[in-house]
């Protein structure tokens, strides 16, 4: 499959009887913001599960940076960072306790794993929650944290669920910038969001994922192109515009439910 | 509405569709293996409870027959006594063997405040302490019944009442622990009272034992007693005593007070209920927050970059000392591991103060076994957590799974917490003997460290594999929800009581030959092989651990 950092070929994943990803078929390059859009139980989460090792998938096959995650699984989870759905948080730790405990299971030494600890703690606004416990964070506190903790070990490729869900503008703006700042050291971020708007301002490649099949892949331009000439529709469409075309249900064409107030 | 009328709201109707979601959640939870074993073993436990409340209530009926035909008034005082007791005290200790039905989300739904309790009181009332109450309390008006028919009307009464009595009394406990529970800091303080209790309650047998054998202080105890024994007529297990005593003398007047006595106090413990309903009712939902904590900037990195010792020490460096250091914070910082730690100490104070108590010593005295003894009852109270070891982990458990670490390194990172947890309470439990009794013989000091190490190591090869089968999220804000449960316990049962028996046959071995350190060497010779058999599972717990991490993370994300 070549140097993409993110390649997969036919992934599938069936639940018995149900396929809730099928065939997906992914090329995400080194150096991409990566936006993965889809509906409600389209298969986004299961997609990023199987990326991340949280899913084995039934066939198919995935590559990081070169790598067969199924050959090599540990060598890959170290050049990856991730947000998984949960935010796979310890509780009953603290800030600073959780982040070195997940820097040193990423193979960094006490010492390095204390200082980035401390360094992403002040970079997340999270250093006065000082001994307070994780499971005494706000929502918001917590998001920050599983995502201080996904980048404590500089990796190449990042993966996040849904990272901006419950984080305040203020939070966002710092987050967004640290993960523009890794785009421009050449990371790869591999993203799903439902909020489109901030898929559209940060990513430059979207791949949308529908009842399970890789409906759409490529640049923002070349969807928007692709949309464009098919509708032969004027002026330039927005991202929600281009997702409800492509997925195919655009406001308006569902029938009223007479008895709601 | 566009000419939909809006259906009413029927209680009925309601209640049909929970039990229906009941049964229909039942039903899906057969859909896996897991599932349907826990299913199994829950008709087993239930079979087996049902058969103690039978045989309860036969003995209930027996007794209740004896104690009234013949007028043996503190025979029945002693029956409703133990009936209360076993009935209150039974369910705070059985969250292994029963499952406490979260209904508190029904709050959403538009049911009204009557059908919401008693969807309440219903799902409550299903489990042991009830069935064999209420089967004890049935043999007991039946006993009552066919010694003295004459008294129909008040058996029927007084028993029913006192049934319906201990039922609130023990929901209106459940309801007000979990208020407690549900905030971290009160629950710890709960913790730590209960766990108080619970040593005290075990000095009493040593406390009797003392009485029994200094007439002088046993009498002013009596005596003291005797005062407060005259408040406990009025309170509710000795009030159908009282009904049945005076409407058998015909003093229907003092009947009549001791049954109106017994329906205030339901009232009571239903007015108690009532309050912790209506808040569950109108939405009170307690967070996991504590009290606020001290705002002070973390420790920076130049207080927590120190290299620590234990760094240096072997397995202690890689990732599965970086497991282990975090598991030992997880349950350092829990009330029940201090407990669990204190308690082989405080079971070998009680057993020396039981032999002491009567000037010399006899029975149960340590005599030199103490330290086997505590390291007996260590083995019990620490390797159970080998069985379900990512319960506490929730969701945080996605990290084994997404981090650049073999499983089997997760395993034996929890694995060396915990043996580095029972490795210490091994020191300070020899150092307890060596001054509460006296130090063990050399040979039987071995036989016992070889013995214990030889029964962990079996039971984390077992745990390993049954945490991965059966997890079980812990969740200390809920009853019943706070430890192991179904096949997991039991097999956890099986291992570790298998384990002592080996090694304790070894040992035995040794002592009848006359050759103590004969049986040390048989112990050896087992603890290699297990130390074999442990290393070679943790290949097939890798493979397991991928096989059931979607199964092991959805069980540990439920809400």
């Amino acid at each position: 499959m070549g140097e993409w950092a993110i390649a997969t070929q036919g992934l599938t994943r069936r639940f018995d009887a149900f396929t809730a990803v099928d065939e997906v078929s992914l090329k995400v390059a080194p150096g991409q913001f990566f936006g993965f859009l889809g509906p409600n139980g389209a298969g986004k989460s299961t997609t990023i599960k199987m990326l991340t090792g949280l899913l084995a998938p039934t066939s198919g096959s995935m590559e990081i940076l070169g790598l067969d995650f199924q050959a090599h699984p540990v060598e890959v989870k170290r050049q990856i960072g991730v947000v998984p759905e949960g935010m796979a948080l310890f509780g009953r730790l603290t800030g600073a306790e959780y982040l070195n405990f997940v820097g040193r299971m990423y193979g960094l030494d006490r010492l390095t794993a204390a200082q980035r600890s401390g360094e992403l703690l002040e970079f997340m606004q999270l250093a006065e929650a000082g001994r307070k416990l994780v499971t005494d964070y706000s929502h918001g506190m917590q998001k920050k944290l599983a995502l201080a903790a996904a980048v404590i070990h500089g990796p190449r490729v990042l993966f996040l669920d849904e990272p901006f869900e419950g984080v305040d503008a203020v939070a966002a703006v710092t987050l967004k910038n640290m993960l523009q700042n890794m785009i421009a050291r050449g990371a790869t971020i591999f993203l799903t969001s439902h909020v489109l708007e901030i898929v559209e301002r940060l990513c430059s490649h979207v791949a949308i994922i529908y009842k399970g099949r890789l409906v759409a892949q490529g640049s923002l331009e070349e969807l928007r192109a692709g949309v464009e000439a098919e509708a032969a529709a004027g002026g330039k469409l927005t991202l929600e515009q281009i997702f409800l075309r492509i997925v195919g249900t655009e406001g308006g064409t569902r029938p009223e439910l007479s008895w709601l107030a | 509405m566009a000419g939909v009328e809006r259906a009413a709201l029927s209680t009925r109707v309601q209640l049909q569709a929970i039990a229906q979601v009941r049964r229909q959640l039942l039903v899906n939870s057969l859909r896996t293996v897991t599932g349907t074993l826990e299913a199994i073993s829950r008709v087993i436990s239930g079979l087996v409870f049902t058969g103690l409340g039978f045989g309860g209530a036969v003995g209930f009926a027996v007794g209740g027959w004896w104690a009234l035909g013949r007028g043996h008034w503190a025979v029945l005082a002693a029956l409703l006594w133990g009936l209360f007791v076993f009935w209150q005290v039974f369910p705070l200790a059985s969250s292994t063997f029963s499952e406490q039905v979260d209904v508190s989300h029904l709050a959403r739904f538009p049911l009204s405040f009557r059908a919401y309790c008693l969807v309440r009181v219903a799902f409550g009332a299903v489990d042991v302490a009830t069935l064999v109450g209420a089967l004890c309390c049935l043999g007991l008006a039946i006993g009552l019944l066919v010694a003295r028919p004459e008294l129909v009307g008040w058996i029927v009464v007084g028993v029913t009442l006192y049934a319906a009595f201990n039922l609130l009394l023990s929901q209106m406990i459940f309801a007000w622990l979990e208020r407690w529970l549900a905030r971290r800091k009160t629950r710890e303080l709960l913790t730590v009272l209960f766990f108080v209790v619970i040593i005290a309650v075990q000095f009493i047998g040593p406390a009797v034992n003392y009485m029994d054998h200094h007439r002088a202080a046993a009498s002013a105890t009596a005596s003291q007693a005797m005062v407060w024994l005259h408040f406990a007529d009025w309170l509710p297990p000795s009030l159908p005593l009282r009904a049945l005593r005076f409407a058998g003398g015909g003093a229907w007047g003092m009947a009549m007070a001791a049954v109106a006595a017994l329906a205030v106090w339901s009232v009571v413990v239903l007015r108690l209920l009532n309050l912790r309903l209506v808040r569950e009712y109108r939405g009170e939902v307690w967070s996991e927050s504590a009290a606020p904590t001290r705002r002070r900037k973390t420790a920076s990195a130049e207080v927590t970059a120190r290299l620590r010792w234990w760094d240096r020490l072997p397995g202690w460096g890689g990732a599965a000392g970086t497991i282990a250091e975090k598991e030992l914070r997880y349950l350092l910082r829990s009330p029940a591991m201090y407990f669990a730690l204190a308690m082989p100490v405080v079971l070998m104070l009680i057993l020396q103060a039981q032999g002491l108590g009567g000037g010399h010593r006899h029975g149960l005295a340590l005599s030199g076994f103490g330290f086997p003894v505590g390291v007996a009852y260590t083995l019990l109270a620490l390797t159970n957590l080998s069985f379900n070891q990512f319960g506490n982990d929730g969701v945080g458990a996605q990290l084994y799974f997404v981090a650049p670490v073999a499983f089997r390194t997760v395993l034996r990172g929890k694995n060396l917490a915990l043996g580095t947890l029972i490795a210490l309470e091994i020191v300070v439990v020899f150092i307890a003997a060596a001054l509460v009794d006296r130090p063990p013989a050399l040979a039987l000091a071995a036989a016992t460290v070889v013995g214990m190490a030889f029964a962990s190591l079996c039971t984390f090869a077992a745990g390993n594999m049954i945490s991965l089968t059966f997890p079980r999220k812990v969740d200390f804000s809920r009853m019943g929800k706070q430890g192991l449960r179904g096949v997991g316990s039991m097999v956890a049962l099986a291992v570790e009581g298998g384990a002592v028996a080996i090694a304790g046959l070894a040992a035995v071995a040794g002592i009848l030959l006359h050759r103590p350190w004969l049986g040390v060497g048989l112990e050896l010779v087992l603890t290699a092989a297990a130390i074999v058999v442990y290393q070679y599972l943790l290949g097939p717990a890798e493979h397991l651990a991928g096989r059931q991490r979607e199964a092991l993370l959805a069980e540990l994300s439920k809400a």
